[in-house]
């Protein structure tokens, strides 16, 4: 009996076992797979409802007769994180479409890593809000839907958006991106500590000489306050600041290969002794949050982008805001973006779906005070690339914004349109180039070796 | 049906089948999760492919010729070995040092080995997290301190003189506790004659310590040598938090490096697992020494 009781305790063990084992292993999880939707039957697509302008008009073919929930991945892990949450769970609770979004933020780094793994395995979400960067890998490999399918399922016109900043997601003459943010880096200061140091606090620096001559004013160690909170080791920031003094970091021979410009360049030498100047002499932090040293009240100034504005105001500094120091060669402001992005294995009713939520972004719908395209640039700071923004009352008003609009023709790209290594040439070249010179290191030498390192970066 | 059942339960009832129902599971998962994907592994570094697996062109062992060839590949090689050999004999001697102090089994005693084990239990986002806010120099209770007693700014984790051995102190910190717990346990199985003889004989507690204590747990300081030397080698949750690799790659690890170029700024998955291929292959050979070395001296 008790060699019984053994041999089937044992059995039972092994069984308890293995099938825990199994259940571990991936399934095709409906709730977790934006792409395993089962797709139904677009009943109503004959309906074609009249066009009031606003996302409620939808166009015929598109309508959702089944209630669907499709899943949303993004990186917006900041403050404007909880707005972007606000605003989804607004168009879920208003749209008429039994549309639900499921939103899942997550930092850059597992996003990115998350996003690889689950193309490939056809898991992603079909609903992405991403850096336009990845246009070069996963738009290039077809993985991403041409926009023109957006436009085509709803009342948004192409015309409506800025070419320049449409042309953030634009790989190889296909459009990958409706962009949701675009803007550049901008320069933020002070006025209080300026007046203390005896400066005028409307007049900020035009070009980083000044920068740094203004650093040293308002360094007070004995206060803990910092001249410069920027950060050094900022990949983004830095290649403007290069390029305004250096000139192009890379150039396009227009045949896929490319030259890079830095070994020698004594417009980068005289920025990097500029940026080493300033940490080595304590006017700058070696540590990172600049942003929050400069919220306290402990940088007196810094270039950042414009998700430090709502931060700033809620803080009470009595700030002021500009386009970003120039150089010798010039005043650029490269323009970053970010956008909405479709997968092009979506089911054709998830692309609908996220299709529709895109809409209701830029048009809202007949429940919409405030369209969320219009709070996202008058309450977190980006300026709108998109018209009927722009003429809002309300967005004309917003001075912040009117200055930080203000780049104009000055608006480039971090690196050449057909560059597919932007993020790689920023990890892997600017960023030890400025932890190199900042912690000391030769400048002609810290440039040869950034010269070598960005000739071995492989060329797609 | 009965009566096959009843062949198959006596069948499988017998001693050592049983042992082989009971592993099967464990074994089960081990070629699914383990040994096969090793194989496949093997077969993507032979292959020129991102981590879509769009278009996979195969290369043969170019991959690997181009890691020997890369300045940054032999970087984070060397910043591996710092990083083992000085973190695993830290947290050993640690380990060993508590573990004497700590191996009766007093409440006291037990109470401490609780608290040096939950830095283990603590996930290594948050202890690198933690020890990124403490070191800061601007807003850290180290800086705070160094400054109250006249001493200048250090910037323990940008600083590429002192990032590493930053970086070594916190593992060192997190992974102690278990050491010192195995440690415990191999010194609670030495035979209690063997003090009493060495008391009589007149012996301290040092020599007891070396004569008695330190040969009497050889196996478990071997398993606890391979184990560490394994896990130290594949370092880079603490690395990726509080340094990310840099300043200027200063501790960027082999696992470091492979995670930028397949998820981060680069996509090359065949050339990441051309990598991860070498750094297995040096864990293997470098556990296979040692292992070799503790049978020889238990034959000894």
């Amino acid at each position: 009996m008790r060699r019984k009781m053994r041999g089937l305790l044992s059995l039972g063990l092994a069984f308890v076992m293995t099938a825990s084992m199994l259940s571990g292993c991936g399934s095709e999880a409906a709730s977790d797979s934006g792409t395993g939707q089962e797709e139904s039957t677009a009943e109503a697509s004959d309906q074609a409802a009249e066009d009031s302008g606003t996302a409620d008009g939808a166009k015929a073919g598109d309508t959702a007769a089944e209630p669907i929930t499709i899943q949303f991945w993004n990186s917006w892990t900041g403050a404007d994180g909880e707005l972007l949450t606000e605003l989804v769970d607004e168009f879920n609770e208003t749209n008429d479409s039994g549309i639900t979004i499921e939103m899942d933020i997550m930092p850059s780094n597992d996003m990115s890593q998350k996003l690889a793994t689950s193309v490939g395995a056809g898991t992603a979400a079909p609903l992405l809000l991403y850096n336009t960067a990845i246009k070069f890998s996963y738009g290039k490999e077809g993985e991403l839907m041409n926009i023109d399918g957006i436009f085509e399922r709803t009342n948004l016109k192409k015309e409506d958006f800025d070419a320049e900043v449409l042309k953030l997601g634009e790989f190889d003459g296909t459009d990958y991106f409706i962009p949701m943010q675009a803007s550049t880096y901008y320069f933020f200061w002070n006025k209080d500590l300026f007046e203390e140091a005896g400066l005028d606090p409307e007049t900020p620096p035009a070009t980083w000489d000044e920068y740094e001559e203004i650093a040293v004013k308002l360094t007070d160690p004995d206060r803990n306050i910092y001249g410069s909170g920027t950060q050094y080791n900022s990949s983004y920031i830095q290649m403007c600041g290069l390029r305004n003094y250096g000139g192009e970091m890379i150039t396009s021979n227009g045949d896929g290969t490319f030259t890079y410009n830095l070994v020698d360049n004594e417009g980068y030498a005289k920025y990097l002794g500029i940026m080493a100047g300033l940490i080595g002499n304590g006017q700058g932090t070696m540590e990172g949050g600049g942003d929050d040293l400069f919220r306290a009240g402990q940088a007196g100034m810094l270039v950042s982008g414009p998700w430090l504005l709502t931060g700033v105001k809620e803080s009470g500094i009595n700030y002021g805001i500009a386009l970003m120091p120039g150089g010798d060669a010039g005043a650029y402001n490269p323009l970053m973006g970010a956008g909405f992005t479709i997968l092009e294995k979506a089911g054709e009713e998830e692309k609908t779906a996220a299709c529709k939520f895109i809409e209701w972004w830029f048009m809202g719908n007949d429940k919409t005070e405030k369209t969320a395209a219009l709070r996202w640039s008058t309450e977190i700071g980006y300026p709108a690339f998109y018209a009927p923004i722009k003429e809002e009352e309300e967005y004309k008003s917003n001075n912040d914004i009117v200055v930080m609009s203000g780049y104009g023709d000055s608006a480039v790209q971090f690196t050449p349109v057909d560059y597919p290594q932007t993020v790689a040439f920023g990890a892997d070249v600017v960023a030890p180039l400025m932890e190199n010179v900042c912690n000391g290191g030769d400048i002609t030498q810290a440039l040869k070796d950034a010269q070598a390192a960005a000739e071995a970066i492989p060329i797609n | 049906m009965m009566d096959w059942c009843r062949r198959v339960r006596s069948y499988w009832s017998s001693g050592s089948r049983t042992g082989y129902v009971m592993v099967a599971p464990a074994v089960m998962v081990l070629l699914i999760f383990n040994i096969i994907p090793l194989f496949a592994s093997f077969g993507i570094s032979m292959l020129d492919v991102n981590v879509l697996f769009n278009n996979p062109k195969f290369v043969g062992f170019q991959n690997y010729l181009e890691a020997f060839g890369t300045p940054r590949f032999w970087n984070s090689l060397k910043n591996t070995f710092v990083f083992t050999f000085l973190e695993v004999p830290c947290q050993m001697v640690i380990g060993l040092a508590l573990a004497a102090v700590l191996t009766r089994n007093k409440w006291v005693n037990k109470l401490f080995r609780s608290i040096y084990f939950l830095p283990i239990i603590c996930s290594a986002t948050a202890v690198g997290i933690m020890w990124q806010l403490i070191l800061n120099s601007n807003i850290g209770y180290v800086s705070w301190l160094l400054r109250s007693i006249g001493l200048p700014r250090i910037s323990f984790l940008k600083d590429p003189e002192i990032a590493m051995y930053t970086v070594i102190f916190m593992s060192v910190w997190r992974s102690f506790g278990i050491s010192t717990i195995i440690f415990v346990a191999g010194m609670q199985e030495v035979p209690a004659e063997l003090y009493e003889s060495a008391d009589l004989d007149g012996a301290g507690k040092l020599r007891e310590f070396f004569s008695i204590t330190l040969p009497g747990i050889i196996p478990t300081i071997y398993f606890v040598l391979i184990t560490r030397l394994i896990g130290s080698m594949q370092v880079f949750d603490l690395i990726f938090v509080t340094t990310g690799g840099g300043p200027n790659f200063r501790t960027e690890t082999m696992v470091n490096y492979i995670y930028s170029r397949a998820f981060s700024s680069d996509t090359r998955l065949g050339y990441a697992t051309a990598m991860s291929e070498c750094l297995f292959a040096i864990i293997l050979i470098i556990s296979i020494m040692f292992y070799n070395r503790m049978l020889k001296d238990e034959q000894a």
